[in-house]
């Protein structure tokens, strides 16, 4: 069973999200606070990441920084309702390669769809 | 918005299993951002009108103090309010009538509450309205126990478009001073020396000096 970790501040999207994917047959944690996220993030537990952009705290570009040197094959989807954020991204992190990013709002499958697209490159 | 709508969209699509045993909280959850999706998509309407300055008031006699107290009692059973740990108090004195546009001046308070338990997920929001006959106005404010306001925001707090928050359109306190100042008030915000925010505007009492008016006060201070 893939193992999917989605961080966003707003609970109701994180607890949707959560039981959207698990009827999808994904097991998922989820967590509201990115410092959360990122201090009980263990190496080799997810197949990917579903990460909101815009949290307090700390942005979801900052979350996936630390992540990476935590793990660097880490695999990662952005996902944002600011397509603004995209080209905040590039110039923000040019040496990160990131090519997943995720519109909301968003069906439950779709949203399977690209992670299901995500999974198979690797 | 888009959050709204996303939420709205993935409890709707888990609605759709009729053996699910949460449906009843996947609907409440609907409700909650539904009502969050209508103030803000009244918000963007108001905006437009405040714009083109054609936001014309309604004004009418009312209790604001009962206005504010029966929005809370409406908060607590529609908003995000019920799955946080927050506790809104509200303190009024009796009779703090005013000669407004009640459904803007709900505005105004729904936007503040909404701001105040976004930020404080755990807390107090404690509300007071207050007449003020020697200087003629009714003083109402909010304080919270969240954050405070951040020093980047706060000299554009009031301005259109300015938000911290992923969730809001930076509209919300932008509409709050159009409708308090076409009242002939005012509206601002400081943060707490012990932490957290408090969001005040104060309105004048007569803006007309009607007999009815007139009457009407005399009757209350007895």
């Amino acid at each position: 069973m893939k193992k999917i970790l989605v961080v966003d501040d707003e609970p109701d999207i994180t607890s949707s999200i959560k039981n959207g994917l698990q009827r999808k047959g994904f097991e998922v944690d989820t967590y509201n606070d990115p410092t959360d996220a990122l201090s009980n993030f263990k190496p080799d537990t997810y197949d990917l990441l579903l990460i909101d952009i815009r949290m307090p705290k700390m942005n979801g570009f900052e979350l996936y920084r630390e992540v990476k040197k935590k793990s660097s094959d880490v695999r990662i989807c952005f996902f944002t309702a600011f397509e603004v954020y995209y080209d905040e991204f590039r110039k923000m992190f040019p040496n990160l390669e990131v090519k997943c990013f995720i519109r909301k709002p968003i069906t439950i499958n779709d949203l399977v769809t690209h992670i299901n697209t995500e999974l198979e490159k690797q | 918005m888009k959050t709204s709508i996303q939420a709205i969209l993935t409890y709707a699509e888990l609605l759709q299993n009729k053996s699910d045993r949460n449906r009843e909280d996947y609907v409440k959850a609907i409700l909650r951002n539904a009502s969050r999706l209508k103030m803000l998509s009244n918000n963007l309407t108001d905006f437009t009108k405040m714009d083109a300055d054609t936001l014309r008031l309604k004004k009418d006699r009312f209790d604001l103090g009962t206005l504010i107290l029966s929005l809370v009692e409406d908060f607590r059973n529609m908003s995000r309010y019920q799955e946080s740990k927050i506790k809104i108090t509200v303190q009024s004195q009796k009779h703090v009538f005013v000669n407004a546009d009640s459904e803007r001046l709900a505005q105004v308070v729904l936007n503040l509450l909404d701001n105040a338990t976004k930020f404080t997920k755990n807390g107090d929001i404690s509300i007071k309205v207050d007449k003020r006959h020697d200087a003629n106005y009714t003083l109402v404010t909010m304080t919270d126990t969240g954050p405070g306001i951040d020093n980047n925001v706060k000299p554009n707090l009031f301005s259109k478009f300015t938000t911290s928050s992923h969730s809001g359109t930076g509209l919300g306190l932008y509409i709050c001073k159009n409708i308090i100042e076409a009242h002939g008030g005012t509206i601002w915000a400081e943060n707490n020396d012990k932490g957290g925010a408090t969001f005040s505007f104060k309105i004048p009492i007569n803006d007309s000096n009607t007999n009815y008016t007139k009457f009407l006060n005399s009757r209350i201070e007895v």
